[in-house]
């Protein structure tokens, strides 16, 4: 088994295989993982934990924690990226929790950071028209949901709002994003 | 509720953004699992917001691989080491409870066999005595009375059985002692069916012996017999009848090898093949 997916691994290698090799914990899939996933993962990571030195540390326990939890991958409830960002995701927000970094107002910091070019880099001006096309509210609720995430109640107290609407905003912002990709 | 219905219901936004609950969640799971539209919605909806986060990508700086693959490459090695470590003390345990359980087995039978060897040897002095006592009423009658001299010489017969028996069963318990103090031994209960008791065996893998104590085994009506085998390869081997009530261990035919013991109930005679339609106790061994 592990010889047929090394072969591959040079170019492509399949979710499965992958996987099978990571739980194996073959260093040239770790490699890959990394040279294939990382940009998504420091991302989230790094919108989460708002500050490069605090990303640093939960990146690195994220690709523990992502190697760690491997055996509960099943590829056929989920695909691996959407697993590995689900990881990455609640990893970064229970450490960001635990160790009490600060999360303030993060839309206005992704705003700035876009229009600063400093974030996105793969594709950077796909990325820059996709989150012009949405509204600051809905970069803020996306962004308090996703990357602090808070729950739809939270946020109503957290802003003195009802939570009904809170949730059609949520649901709006989700819409447009929804639109947006079609 | 239609699957548009749910669609246009907003709850699927809902449950891709993680804002339902887990009850509300496993109804839009179940509702997806049977209906295309709604799969194919959750499906769209969740594409979006991934495209979204991905807007965020950024590659992490030079040195961060190097350190993350070392990392890994540590926590792997410790991992693979601390797993070696619970390997290594749970055979340290296992080998504890194995010698604890003797322990324990000792602690409750040695007394048993050292108050066996005590009583036998102060039987072996009373008998010495008495066949001494025999010997010099047989001298002092020293008259030609046949009948006397001949009930004389009876019950020195009969003295003397009786000082071998206690001869052998003081060996026996010494025997016991041994077994239960050497640490080469390893006791293997044999189970009934019913689960109800066990026949502890004591086996030294090493040089072969095999020891069975059957004080607590029920006695048999005079035409059966308890029959012992050691089953290798699937192939029982007889290892010796075992007597019940015993107040020793019983010596059996050794074997090295053995997957498990089976102890049966066999009418007496010649017995060649177990009945193990009939099995008083078993053990099969890992």
């Amino acid at each position: 088994m592990a010889n047929t997916a090394k072969e591959k691994i040079q170019d492509h290698i399949p979710e499965e295989a992958l996987v099978g090799l990571l739980r194996g914990k073959d260093q040239k899939a770790l490699e890959y993982l990394y040279d294939h996933y990382s940009p998504a993962v420091f991302g989230i990571v790094l919108r989460i934990a708002n500050s490069e030195k605090a990303a640093e540390k939960i990146f690195k326990e994220v690709f523990s924690e992502i190697l760690k939890r491997i055996t509960e991958f099943n590829h056929k409830t989920e695909k691996f990226f959407d697993w590995l960002l689900r990881i990455a995701r609640s990893t970064a927000l229970e450490l960001v929790s635990k160790r009490g970094f600060k999360q303030n107002n993060l839309s206005d910091i992704v705003q700035l950071k876009v229009q600063e070019g400093i974030l996105g880099n793969s594709e950077p001006a796909v990325s820059r028209d996709f989150l012009n096309n949405l509204n600051p509210e809905q970069k803020h609720y996306l962004d308090l949901i996703y990357f602090q995430g808070l729950t739809i109640d939270q946020i109503a107290e957290k802003f003195n709002q009802p939570a009904n609407t809170v949730r059609n905003k949520a649901k709006g912002a989700l819409h447009m994003l929804k639109a947006l990709h079609s | 509720m239609t699957s548009q219905e749910l669609i246009n219901s907003g709850k699927l936004e809902l449950y891709v953004l993680g804002e339902l609950s887990e009850a509300e969640a496993r109804e839009i799971e179940i509702a997806s699992a049977g209906n295309p539209d709604v799969n194919e919605e959750i499906r769209t909806l969740q594409n979006a917001l991934r495209k979204y986060v991905m807007c965020f990508e950024k590659t992490p700086p030079l040195g961060y691989k190097r350190q993350v693959l070392e990392d890994l490459e540590r926590q792997n090695e410790e991992r693979q080491a601390e797993e070696s470590s619970k390997k290594a003390d749970k055979e340290k345990v296992e080998k504890f409870e194995i010698l604890e359980e003797k322990s324990k087995a000792s602690k409750i039978l040695l007394p048993i066999f050292i108050i066996t060897s005590v009583i036998s040897m102060i039987a072996a002095a009373f008998f010495a005595y008495r066949m001494q006592n025999a010997n010099n009423d047989l001298e002092y009658l020293s008259s030609d009375n046949s009948l006397v001299k001949e009930s004389s010489l009876k019950e020195k017969e009969a003295l003397l059985h009786e000082m071998v028996a206690v001869k052998s069963n003081l060996e026996f318990a010494l025997l016991s002692v041994e077994v239960l103090k050497d640490s080469s031994f390893t006791k293997i209960d044999m189970i009934s069916p019913d689960g109800t008791f066990k026949v502890p065996l004591y086996w030294n893998k090493s040089n072969g012996e095999v020891f069975v104590d059957g004080t607590n085994m029920h006695e048999l009506s005079e035409d059966k017999t308890y029959q012992l085998w050691a089953i290798n390869d699937g192939i029982p081997d007889n290892s010796g009848t075992v007597t019940p009530k015993k107040r020793y261990l019983q010596k059996m035919k050794g074997t090295s090898n053995a997957e498990a013991f089976s102890l049966t109930i066999e009418s007496k005679g010649e017995i060649t093949d177990p009945s193990f339609e009939n099995i008083y106790a078993t053990i099969t061994l890992d």
